[in-house]
């Protein structure tokens, strides 16, 4: 499914503030695409997010469904059914008695029953690599921080969304628990889920992204791919956002001589341009198999 | 809209200058005045305090009024029942059983204005006193109780909290409304069982978060030490200055006036 942002702008109007947390934005996440939004907080990311599935809707501007607008309340219902949303620290929504209960929610509401749902919920806790003899009657308030995580994520696929929107998906998770869950999130784009995730962890959004959309104070600063986006590191510093390692490590490198693309981000295409790089300035070469 | 009731309207102002314990009693103080008044003068006297006091008190006449305005149907019916159900003086009008009598009328009138008084320096109370302070002020107010065994300072300590976590749960209340919302959740369809049951999934991680929350309060208390007992101190001391005493005393006299006129 596809997404199109036009000319979108959201203001919140309390009695006291009103505040523009959108401003102009047009862009839109193509089918299948791993789509990041990047930036500081409070620049608009989680507004943004609510728009994919109409809990918000633009002051201005329209939000494009594979064409429709979302303010139709039959789209939104439609959307909502092909949008899956997992909201940070989603463990917060637990609330069955079971494990299977829980992750039963989704689908339920949507409408399966009997041995539907049952292997709707055994395909969710497979998909989130959970046991299902192991978890299912299991209580999830009792579970891990990184297991909650897991079933909360589980009670959203579920109901076979097509396109999955992950607010900070390893925020507060150990480092094992987030190799785990984002091992997770790349394998359902593998399988052919459209993802939109907002992230904190440049390295994550350099790794797994096909496009990076870089917010501030809700408008647009950069949107294109990783090595395009995190190019502009100088830029992304004024805002407070950071980019990847391996690209801070470029940019010390080339202010002390170094010629290397500033649009590197990952660790295999580093490896072989500063092998370049150090051929070029007359280092020779040795085997690096053989030397570790 | 959200109701203004028991919100706390944030401005400077010599009303929001008072020792709140002082405001308690003024309350106190001005709610005896108008159960005893028992003549429009006396009525109409305790409205130019409150009038007064509402200019004073630089909440706008607007806001003050939105506040008030939920009440309207507590205001109106016994209005009406007294209206046409008590007889005394000279007959109006009547209309079928309804019979309107000057004494009615005026009974009914008299009754209503001090409802609606009441309910003025309730709301100006609340508007200009924020709930810190009510609470400082109950625990000072409550002190006394603490030699028979009630937990005065613990009841106030409790209180401030509760208040302090309402915005905080009704964040995550949007929170999880909204993450319900996306996994397909109805709250406003079907029969009464279907809704009752719909609840739930908005109710149990409510109360989850809440005793997360009161879990990690009570770690963060603890490892600054917090005790109970008499003996704590305040960061904010109240104090009662010479203008505390003036309103008090001017209110006192007020009230006299009203039982005599």
């Amino acid at each position: 499914m596809r997404i199109a942002f036009e000319q979108v702008t959201h203001t919140y109007v309390a009695p006291s503030f009103t505040e523009v947390a959108l401003k102009d934005l047009t862009f839109a996440v193509e089918q299948g695409e791993f789509f990041s939004i990047i930036g500081h907080t409070g620049s608009g990311k989680s507004t943004l997010i609510q728009h994919i599935n109409g809990l918000l809707t633009p002051t201005s501007g329209r939000v494009l469904v594979d064409g429709e607008d979302i303010t139709d309340k039959r789209v939104r219902a439609r959307t909502r059914r092909r949008v899956g949303m997992v909201f940070q620290y989603p463990e917060k929504q637990l609330f069955a008695k079971t494990v299977a209960e829980d992750v039963a929610f989704a689908p339920r509401n949507a409408g399966l029953t009997g041995p539907e749902l049952d292997a709707a919920v055994r395909l969710a806790l497979i998909q989130v690599d959970l046991d299902y003899d192991e978890f299912a009657d299991a209580s999830p308030f009792e579970l891990s921080g990184g297991q909650q995580r897991r079933v909360a994520l589980a009670g959203v696929i579920a109901s076979a969304p097509e396109l999955l929107v992950l607010d900070e998906p390893t925020a507060g998770l150990d480092p094992i628990s987030r190799d785990e869950v984002m091992d997770i999130v790349v394998r359902l784009h593998d399988e052919g889920k459209t993802i939109v995730m907002v992230s904190h962890s440049m390295d994550d959004v350099a790794r797994f992204s096909d496009r990076v959309l870089a917010l501030n104070a809700g408008e647009m600063l950069f949107l294109g791919t990783p090595g395009e986006v995190f190019s502009h590191a100088t830029e992304l510093r004024v805002v407070n956002l950071g980019v990847p390692h391996v690209t801070q490590l470029v940019n010390e490198l080339n202010a002390h001589g170094f010629a290397l693309p500033a649009t590197l981000y990952d660790v295999e295409a580093f490896a072989d341009a500063v092998a370049d790089e150090l051929e070029r300035l007359g280092v020779p070469r040795r085997d690096t198999q053989a030397g570790a | 809209m959200k109701a203004a009731l028991g919100r706390y309207y944030n401005v400077q102002s010599p009303v929001h200058a008072l020792d709140p314990r002082v405001k308690i009693h003024l309350l106190i103080i001005l709610i005896v005045g108008a159960f005893l008044a028992h003549s429009f003068m006396g009525l109409a006297l305790l409205v130019i305090v409150a009038l007064v006091a509402v200019r004073v008190s630089h909440v706008p006449v607007s806001f003050v009024l939105r506040a008030i305005a939920p009440f309207v149907i507590m205001f109106v019916i016994p209005l009406a029942f007294n209206m046409f159900f008590q007889s005394s003086g000279e007959v109006l009008f009547s209309w079928g059983a309804l019979t309107l009598t000057s004494g009615g009328l005026y009974n009914a009138t008299f009754a209503t204005v001090r409802l609606v008084v009441l309910f003025l320096f309730a709301t100006l109370f609340t508007l200009s006193t924020s709930p810190i302070e009510i609470c400082d002020a109950t625990d000072y107010l409550l002190a006394p109780f603490s030699r028979f065994g009630f937990p005065s300072h613990e009841v106030a300590m409790m209180m401030s909290i509760a208040l302090r976590f309402i915005p905080t749960l009704q964040e995550e209340f949007g929170d999880i409304r909204k993450a319900q919302l996306s996994r397909g959740a109805t709250f406003d369809e079907g029969g009464p069982i279907r809704r009752l049951k719909g609840v739930f999934p908005l109710i149990v991680p409510l109360f989850a978060s809440s005793i997360r929350h009161a879990e990690g309060l009570a770690y963060a208390m603890e490892s600054r030490c917090y005790a109970r007992g008499e003996h704590r101190t305040h960061y904010h001391e109240l104090r009662t200055r010479p203008a505390d005493w003036i309103v008090l005393a001017c209110v006192l006299v007020v009230d006299v006036a009203v039982c005599f006129i």
